[in-house]
């Protein structure tokens, strides 16, 4: 008996192959593709690289200085080694060196993260490249998952690495270890953190991403996301005198929950850190929230 | 008469990308075919020819202009171009009324003038309908229509074929026949050569960027010597006809099938073995049924020629 | 001259009926709202920050930092590009028009919505900041004009020159989003005639020589020097008219090459 079969999508009835998950080819295929594409890398890459040498290098003259050596000996006569040294002094934990640099290189690396997440489902939708891969034994869950970590890995790229050199040259600098022995936990600090960081961001990223319909307003809308709520958490601060008003934008959560983690009390940021906790779990949540939805109806968009 | 075309050295890259190489030629107007694989170049020739591109190198002249941002150009040429793309959000008739208007026509015969072009192209019931309601194939003859609607000298149309089914198909081939009869000149591209060979013997055959032939099919194949015309033939008895055909002047090669009735002949001079056969045959008593010459269209000289 | 206005007008008339309910106008609508949805969250909730000050912070650190240059972002780096990207540029550059045409057509549509919206953010921003009971300065014409004038200015200005940059660059989105907020961001903020390169530092001229009271309670506003309000116009215009007029000339002469 004849029969006609005109549906674009068909659900995948066959018998599934053990191998390596779908998401981890998709996700390796994604890190691939945005690899060759090295201008972007090196243009959005060079500001954490050079904040991660002048960091690392205010780490090592902190540790050469503790192991006696003068100024002059690290860079000669010169008045900037001077003022290195003395600069080095005044800083001496490398937990403060590895949070300061989380947030003077915020901007940055969140625009790593906007640049590689922009295009990675709204230009799927666009070009339509998703009835390719739903036609494949690949389910919606794989796809998003593959997704995000292709995102994770340039987030973790920009954050995670700097934090892990600062810690090596200040492990090879101290003077008997003496970095691993009384600030050790810096270590698990600094890979947790990132990890976070990473993770929120690139969930909220992506989630942005669902929802535009191309990559330039998914970039201008992560932007707008990460500038406004910046914007409006710094002008109620000023407004009503309480630097509790900065919880209400991720960053302000994320720099009391940094202060937390490194065990900074020093931060300033006065509030239950629970809170922050539950706002970027909140974020998240409502992030993938959006994604699963998203995702579940992108069959219908060609 | 002078010429449609005249392209000097003319050459185009994209970045490390050889679009185009030393393209030297002139040519005179008609229906003219561009055939190539993809990535021979007839994009990029079109794109230059249409005024959007410059080139890297040489020079091209287009009804006597450089085309490249030229206005006087633009009025006389129309351009149909490869990518899928229309203001999605405007019906038929809003986005050929908008572009005849910048072309300079008045509001009203803007509209009259594009409802006659969606007409033409049958797009007459679809015209109060959103473009991004149309079917491929819809959208390929919207993309015509506003390419014909100001009635120009001209007609550069990339791939205009593509996306639709056999009936628009032949409409399109109908349409673009009719213009040519009414003067207008057409560049039009494709890699399907059944198309072209419906439109124009006249081709011009892109490989890697490079001119591999231009002209009359005919000629194109006639000048293909190193590769023998061939000839089937069907027939009550081909081994008669092949023992009287062995000594034949042109005559290279002839295969016969197991079953004795048919004749495959590879000949250097087709139109003398041509004139000969009654003949010949006659003599035999062969008894042709039917006879071809299977490589003598555009299919075989673009094979012959990329190949 | 006269092809020239003939297919701007055109081109701007069609555009103008074109982009009221894109997706980028209910992005910008949004984005616009947030200002005075800010100002009004925090006149109703607040019984000790008087409705000068909310108007002059919101109106400064939200819409004119923020808002203006991402509003004017979204619209002026659309002009060309959108047109790009959707590959339909192939139509009106195959047409006897002058280039130019393509850009002030489409950039004054954009400028029209840029406008309106920004004018009616900042009205609504201090209207609705007015709605505070605490006491202190209240919103005037010194705080609501000048916040006006300054939503207008900054986003004639930065369209203009986001515009341009789609001429100019291939991602003129990032181009924008790096000069409005890491270029601009430093260069206001450090301190000496630097800031002279900023249109932030022009906008907050403006409102410095023509606003009340209530601005120098913002952060910025009270330590540095300041341009009277009329030479900042008149730098900023003839800045605007500068990097138009470049755009115009480089848009006549540059191909743009689309992948099929």
């Amino acid at each position: 008996m004849a029969r006609t079969d005109t549906e674009i999508y068909r659900r995948f009835r066959g018998t599934l192959h053990p191998g390596a998950p779908g998401f981890l080819a998709l996700s390796r295929a994604g890190i691939a593709t945005e690899a060759k594409k090295k201008l972007p890398l090196l243009i959005l890459y060079a500001p954490p690289a050079i904040a991660t040498v002048i960091f690392s290098f205010v780490v090592y003259l902190r540790f050469s200085l503790q192991a006696g050596v003068t100024p002059a000996a690290l860079g000669g006569p010169s008045p900037a080694a001077v003022i290195a040294a003395s600069f080095a002094r005044t800083l001496i934990q490398v937990r403060e060196q590895i949070v300061l640099f989380h947030l003077a290189m915020s901007a940055f690396t969140l625009l790593v993260i906007a640049w590689f997440g922009a295009g990675l489902i709204a230009e799927d939708r666009r070009a339509g490249a998703q009835l390719l891969y739903f036609s494949r034994p690949l389910t919606r869950f794989s796809y998003l998952f593959a997704k995000f970590l292709t995102l994770f890995f340039f987030a973790l790229l920009a954050v995670l690495a700097p934090g892990l050199v600062i810690c090596t040259v200040a492990t090879l600098a101290s003077p008997e270890w003496s970095f691993l022995k009384e600030e050790g936990r810096v270590v698990p600090a600094t890979i947790l953190f990132a990890i976070l960081w990473a993770g929120v961001w690139s969930s909220v990223m992506l989630a942005i991403s669902s929802l535009s319909s191309r990559k330039t307003f998914a970039l201008v809308a992560s932007f707008a996301v990460f500038m406004i709520t910046g914007a409006i958490s710094v002008l109620v601060m000023h407004l009503e005198k309480d630097e509790r008003f900065l919880m209400l934008s991720l960053q302000g959560n994320f720099q009391r929950i940094a202060g937390w983690i490194f065990g900074m009390p020093r931060m300033g940021l006065e509030w239950d850190v629970r809170w922050s906790f539950a706002w970027i779990a909140a974020a998240t949540a409502i992030a993938w929230a959006i994604l699963v939805d998203r995702v579940r109806h992108l069959e219908a968009a060609t | 008469m002078s010429a449609l075309l005249v392209a000097r050295e003319l050459a185009r890259w994209y970045g490390p990308v050889v679009g185009l190489v030393d393209i030297s030629l002139t040519l005179e107007g008609g229906i003219i075919g561009l055939l190539g694989p993809n990535g021979a170049g007839k994009s990029t020739f079109l794109k230059l020819v249409a005024g959007e591109i410059r080139p890297s190198r040489g020079t091209i002249l287009v009804l006597g202009r450089d085309p490249f941002a030229n206005r006087a150009h633009f009025a006389e040429t129309g351009f149909c171009p490869q990518q899928d793309a229309l203001y999605g959000e405007m019906t038929g008739l809003a986005f050929v009324t908008f572009l005849l208007r910048l072309s300079g026509w008045s509001k009203r015969e803007a509209r009259a003038q594009a409802a006659r072009a969606l007409e033409r192209v049958g797009l007459a019931d679809a015209m109060h309908r959103r473009t991004r309601e149309y079917s491929r194939g819809m959208r390929q003859r919207a993309k015509i229509a506003q390419a014909i609607a100001h009635g120009p000298r001209l007609l550069v149309a990339d791939e205009p074929l593509s996306g639709l089914d056999p009936i628009a198909r032949r409409s399109v081939v109908d349409l673009l026949l009719d213009l040519a009869r009414d003067g207008v000149h057409i560049l039009v591209s494709s890699h399907v050569l059944h198309e072209v060979e419906g439109l124009t013997r006249n081709v011009l055959l892109l490989h890697r960027g490079r001119v591999l032939a231009q002209g009359e099919v005919p000629e194109i194949r006639t000048l293909l010597s190193r590769h023998p015309r061939k000839v089937d033939i069907h027939l009550r008895d081909a081994r008669a006809l092949a023992r009287a055909l062995v000594d034949l002047p042109g005559v290279r090669a002839l295969h016969l099938s197991q079953d004795e009735t048919s004749l495959g002949i590879e000949t250097s001079d087709l139109e003398g073995f041509l004139a000969a056969l009654p003949a010949v045959a006659a003599r035999a008593r062969a008894g042709i049924r039917s006879l071809e010459t299977p490589d003598a269209g555009l299919e075989a000289v673009f094979d012959y020629l990329v190949n | 001259m006269a092809g020239l206005a003939r297919s701007t007008l055109l081109l701007f008339s069609t555009q103008m009926s074109r982009v009221w309910w894109s997706r980028r106008t209910l992005f910008c609508l949004a984005l616009a709202g947030a200002a005075p949805a800010m100002a009004w969250i925090v006149a109703s909730s607040t019984t000790r920050v008087p409705a000068g000050a909310i108007a002059a912070h919101v109106g400064w650190l939200l819409l004119l930092q923020v808002i203006v240059p991402l509003l004017a972002l979204v619209c002026g780096s659309a002009v060309i590009t959108e047109e790009i990207e959707d590959r339909t540029i192939t139509y009106l550059f195959s047409r006897p028009i002058p280039r130019a045409a393509v850009l002030l057509g489409r950039w004054l549509a954009a400028l029209v919505l840029v406008s309106v919206l920004l004018g009616l953010s900042a009205a609504l921003t201090a209207a609705l900041a007015s709605r505070s009971a605490a006491p202190g300065p209240a919103v005037d014409r010194g705080i609501t004009v000048p916040l006006v004038e300054a939503a207008l200015l900054g986003g004639a200005v930065y369209s203009g020159l986001f515009a341009a940059a789609g001429v100019f660059f291939r991602h003129p989105m990032i181009v924008g989003l790096g000069y409005a907020f890491a270029i601009e961001g430093f260069l206001a903020n450090l301190p000496g005639r630097n800031q002279a390169l900023t249109v932030q530092y022009y906008l907050r001229s403006l409102i410095a020589d023509t606003g009340s009271a209530p601005w120098r309670t913002v952060e910025g506003f009270s330590s540095a020097r300041f341009e009277s309000a009329h030479s900042s116009i008149l730098t900023l215009a003839v800045a605007l008219l500068l990097v138009l007029s470049l755009a115009c000339w480089r848009i006549s002469r540059r191909e743009f090459v689309l992948s099929a």
